[in-house]
């Protein structure tokens, strides 16, 4: 059984009323345990609307969301979907309830109803496993943007969930703090938590497994990168970009350079490009990178 | 004369109080009339408190800054004055959207300098059109029935409708889609291209810096670290890794290619570039 299974999901906000807007238009995939996928897509194209269906804080008008066999439209079942799925959202000013970062980690596992020896033992290991132990005792309001994003993800795995998913949890950090979030959630999945991140970086979705991309509402494309940047036309039609490497690989080839497909990162290029060069050393343009 | 001068510019906040935070210090700095400037560095560097320096929503706590002549360090400065010249955009600024229509949010600004009914109308078109926004499909409409990308258009628009000769923005296309992204940002150089302005652009994204502005100044725990052309900063790559920022994802490729002993220049700013310096070392002849 897949850990995230959604069958045909439709989403209607203010259903039944005139100002009606469908969010999501029969979305149907699967998610494995263990895996680490983008969700990308334009503005409206319905990433949010399915990020909160996962862990039941919206509800389907239509079609079904099934959490470790759980359904989503059980009310019974929703505070143990919600124990196997933690969000992380975008502003991490909004995400922080206590004055000490500790506390605020412990907010969850205490709601648990745990010992508190449990607690302080989940604490620690949270905040370990996302590098802020030596923050136990700030203020979460002086932190930097990423470390409240890390301090946010500490409190959602002190739960143990089996899956994380980020609601552009990226957007508003500067490239540092972009970076920290990335390389932490990176190292989770590696121990085995599922990673759901949806983001607007193409450069990031670049390093995740597989990307699925949404378009009003339905998913349009769901593949490997390579796949999904191999191609450019259809992704300018849903309002999205290659990003920079894939783009001028893309246009290498089309300019008649055997630079291989499905590059993504700028080390694979330069040495796609550095072979290239080689083959030409003896006609006078290859130097030794001096100015 | 600079439009701007910094000279020796601190700012400390909740000075004299255990909270005191020194925010800048000492920065000096001159932005020339009809210019792009880039402002960049990591969060808490004081590129927010530099750019409120810029029209007196802050006051230097020592130093000076002058706006187009007018000296903010003294008390009774002529503040109205410099607040009709520089327009500021806040990071998310279609959170401050609250009239009722499109035309009334941007109509606020000029009601209250106490324009004449045509002129007011004139002027919102305008900064409407400006912005990409059809005044006379979006003009009626409520500002909350907008997408994010239009909302943020429209909120500049409110900005851009008091005619200011620098508009400072800070992070303008922080959370929108790619193509919103290119969308708003070509506005912005349309801007400064056609009609002058001077413009003062905060941002995360050294791909947008490349894009986009003429100079790069580059703050550091309140100080300026680095001022320059744009392809002279990004040939300081360690330097800006040292900082926590890194150069646009091209300019590395370039750098990755010369460390292989590929000899491309490295100081490229956009894909077309990069394509013509690599084409160059590998095509036959």
């Amino acid at each position: 059984m897949a850990l995230i299974e959604v069958q045909n999901l439709h989403h209607t906000y203010h259903a039944g009323t005139p100002e009606a807007v469908v969010g999501l238009d029969g979305v149907s995939l699967t998610i494995e345990r263990g895996e680490f996928v983008a969700i990308v897509g334009g503005n409206g194209s319905g990433k949010s609307t399915l990020a909160k269906h996962l862990n039941a804080l919206l509800l389907p008008t239509d079609g079904e969301v099934r959490v470790d066999g759980l359904d989503t439209r059980d009310p019974a079942a929703t505070w143990e979907i919600r124990q196997r799925v933690g969000m992380v959202f975008q502003n991490p000013d909004n995400q922080l309830v206590a004055t000490v970062v500790e506390e605020d980690v412990a907010f969850g596992p205490e709601n648990l109803g745990l010992p508190s020896s449990e607690i302080v033992q989940r604490v620690e290991e949270s905040l370990r496993v996302v590098g802020m132990l030596a923050y136990r005792r700030h203020q979460p309001h002086l932190l930097s943007g990423g470390q409240k994003q890390r301090v946010a993800i500490a409190g959602i795995l002190a739960m143990r969930p089996q899956c994380l998913v980020l609601d552009e949890a990226t957007t508003m950090l500067d490239p540092l703090g972009q970076r920290e979030v990335m390389e932490t959630i990176q190292s989770l999945n590696r121990e085995g938590v599922t990673v759901i991140h949806i983001t607007h970086a193409m450069e990031e979705a670049a390093q995740c497994p597989r990307m699925i991309v949404l378009s009003g509402g339905r998913v349009a494309m769901d593949g490997p990168p390579a796949d999904v940047f191999s191609r450019a036309d259809d992704l300018h039609r849903l309002r999205l970009v290659l990003p920079p490497i894939p783009a001028l690989a893309y246009q290498l080839r089309r300019d008649g350079l055997p630079v291989p497909e499905g590059i993504l990162d700028a080390d694979d290029l330069a040495a796609a490009i550095a072979s290239l060069a080689t083959a030409r050393i003896g006609h006078g343009r290859v130097g030794n990178g001096a100015d | 004369m600079a439009l701007i001068e910094c000279v020796d510019l601190t700012h400390v906040y909740l000075q004299g109080t255990p909270l005191e935070a020194v925010a800048l210090r000492g920065v000096t700095l001159s932005i020339e009339a009809g210019t792009f400037v880039g402002l960049l560095g990591p969060t808490g560097s004081g590129k927010s408190t530099l750019i409120q320096h810029f029209n007196a929503l802050l006051r230097p706590t020592s130093g000076s800054v002058r706006v187009a002549g007018i000296d903010l360090s003294q008390p009774r400065a002529d503040v109205r004055t410099v607040r009709r010249k520089v327009g500021l955009v806040f990071q998310y600024p279609e959170h401050q959207l609250f009239e009722e229509t499109v035309f009334d949010d941007v109509a606020y600004g000029p009601r209250n300098l106490g324009l004449a009914t045509p002129e007011i109308q004139e002027r919102v078109h305008d900064a409407l059109r400006l912005v990409g926004v059809d005044p006379d499909v979006f003009g009626r409409r409520s500002p909350f029935s907008l997408s994010g990308g239009e909302m943020r258009r429209v909120a500049i628009a409110g900005v851009l409708a008091m005619q200011p000769e620098v508009l400072v923005l800070d992070e303008p296309a922080a959370g929108l889609d790619p193509q919103g992204k290119q969308e708003i940002l070509g506005q912005i150089r349309t801007l400064h291209r056609e009609r002058g302005l001077t413009v003062i652009l905060i941002t995360h994204s050294m791909d947008e810096a490349a894009q986009l502005v003429d100079r790069i100044v580059v703050m550091n725990s309140g100080q300026v670290a680095m001022d320059g052309p744009v392809r002279g900063i990004f040939r300081r790559a360690d330097e800006l890794a040292a900082i926590g920022l890194g150069v646009p994802a091209i300019t590395d490729l370039m750098l990755r290619l010369r460390r292989r002993g590929v000899a491309v220049r490295p100081d490229v700013l956009s894909l077309e570039e990069a394509r013509a310096a690599i084409l160059e070392v590998v095509r036959w002849n």
